[in-house]
């Protein structure tokens, strides 16, 4: 492998460790604390935020073992609305989250003031910044729904074979990482037009508002 | 060699930098001069490829920086005025992070590190996050990175802002000695003291020209004044400084 392309991707590598864990860098996680405590810190955001996916479908445990005798359409029918609440559940999460993290979503004053002084091509820093968005609704997809994938289902269909509780759990996985991509984004998409569209200062005025409406409007049946 | 051949940085019509030229040479320390607001900070953003010049040319060993703006970026180091670092980073880590992505060799970039925050007496503070550095810390920090990878072309904006009598003795030193090493040296800073003593030359800009252009003693033999601030206050200052003060003291006692 040529050198200079080599570099390109141990710098790309590096910017992608770097902005992933700026996502981190704010008061909420990081204040006073070392590398190690922040880490703890997210840990705990993380299990926490896994937590519902665990204990949730526990609470239609009795619904469904009435349901039992009943054919699979009637449970499945039975379950929409369920199916529907840990999908809004997983998108109010995944909103949240993506507004606290607000000002890292796009390369800000100190990325520039750090990174562009320095050999790193625009191609570089931006692939990095994408895949690195892209790492975070990753990890916080997987963590709110780490457990509802495999315990919903199970409760739904209890004795029924293992097997037909895989495509279950597979459509519950894309339904939800699908509504996850499509929060994230539209965040993303919505700081993204109103830099350009008002310029940096009229930006950093209304960004707190357009945060607190995001928060206001992020219940999907808002 | 870094030429630089008439930039001029328009911001919204208006000159900011206006047909600014100068040559700096190996070896040579260029002090920069002017009030706040003539200019200063934006041709060193072009001089660091941070601004584009609306017009003119930026030529480093005869080649526009902008035709190869990385292999440029690669031979330069930057101390700029504002310490803006990432605060949850250990002066450590920060070194780390731009030695890695300047491509530095792991094992020389450690054993650098630890030499440099040790000779800017930051060791003991190598593991503490960078939010917890003092301005003159965080100064320190941006000078180690500076010179991680030994630049040819090193450019200081207000580097010994907030930094100890000791380490500006020892950032003074190390500017004759970069010198020295041949290393094209720009020197921007309102500490006319400091710009005296280490520049082979200076540039005083006013509201974006260029006023002066020479060496130091030249420049007071020229204007047969005693002292670089005087020449300056000659060239630049247009108030009466003595009544200022006077008048600041009566708006404060009224």
């Amino acid at each position: 492998m040529a050198p200079a392309l080599e570099n390109e991707i141990a710098q790309f590598r590096e910017l992608v460790r770097h902005f992933f864990s700026r996502f981190f860098d704010n008061d909420l996680v990081a204040i006073n604390t070392d590398a190690a405590d922040m880490r703890a810190t997210v840990v705990n955001i993380l299990a926490m935020l896994a937590a519902p996916g665990m204990l949730l479908p526990f609470l239609f445990m009795s619904k469904y073992t009435n349901l039992q005798m009943q054919p699979m359409y009637v449970r499945d029918l039975a379950s929409l609305g369920e199916k529907e609440f840990f999908i809004c559940f997983s998108m109010t999460v995944m909103g949240l989250v993506t507004v606290i993290e607000w000002e890292m979503l796009f390369p800000d004053r100190r990325d520039y003031a750090n990174l562009t002084p320095l050999p790193i091509r625009l191609r570089t820093m931006f692939g990095a910044k994408i895949v690195a968005l892209l790492a975070f609704l990753t990890v916080f997809s997987v963590a709110i729904n780490a457990f509802s994938p495999v315990m919903f289902p199970a409760v739904v269909l209890q004795k029924e074979p293992l097997l037909n509780l895989i495509p279950f759990a597979r459509c519950h996985i894309v339904s939800i990482l699908a509504a996850n991509t499509f929060v994230f984004f539209f965040c993303v998409a919505v700081q993204g037009i109103l830099m350009n569209v008002l310029g940096y200062r009229v930006f950093r005025r209304v960004s707190p508002y357009v945060q607190f409406a995001l928060v206001v409007s992020d219940h999907p049946k808002a | 060699m870094l030429e630089v051949r008439n930039p001029t940085k328009l911001y919204i019509g208006r000159p900011a930098v206006d047909d600014v030229s100068f040559t700096i040479r190996p070896g040579e320390i260029l002090g920069y001069l002017g009030p706040n607001g003539s200019g200063k900070s934006t041709t060193v953003k072009m001089l660091t490829g941070l601004l584009e010049s609306s017009r003119g040319l930026i030529l480093y060993q005869g080649r526009n920086i902008r035709q190869d703006l990385i292999g440029y970026k690669k031979s330069l180091g930057y101390v700029p005025e504002e310490p803006n670092l990432y605060p949850y980073l250990t002066g450590r880590e920060y070194l780390q992070l731009v030695g890695r992505l300047r491509c530095l060799p792991a094992a020389p970039l450690e054993s650098k590190i630890d030499q440099l925050l040790n000779l800017l007496s930051l060791h003991e503070h190598r593991y503490s996050p960078i939010s917890s550095y003092s301005k003159g810390m965080k100064q320190k920090i941006l000078i180690s990175a500076a010179l991680l990878h030994n630049p040819d072309v090193l450019v200081f904006d207000e580097p010994l802002s907030g930094l100890d009598v000791t380490t500006s003795l020892v950032f003074k030193n190390l500017m004759k000695a970069l010198a020295r090493e041949r290393k094209v040296i720009l020197y921007s800073s309102h500490v006319l003291e400091v710009v005296e003593k280490v520049c082979t030359s200076v540039i005083i800009l006013r509201k974006g020209c260029m006023v002066a252009n020479d060496s130091v003693a030249r420049l007071r033999d020229l204007l047969a004044l005693p002292s670089l601030e005087d020449v300056f206050s000659q060239l630049v200052q247009q108030e009466d400084t003595e009544k200022i003060a006077a008048d600041i003291l009566d708006v404060m006692q009224a």
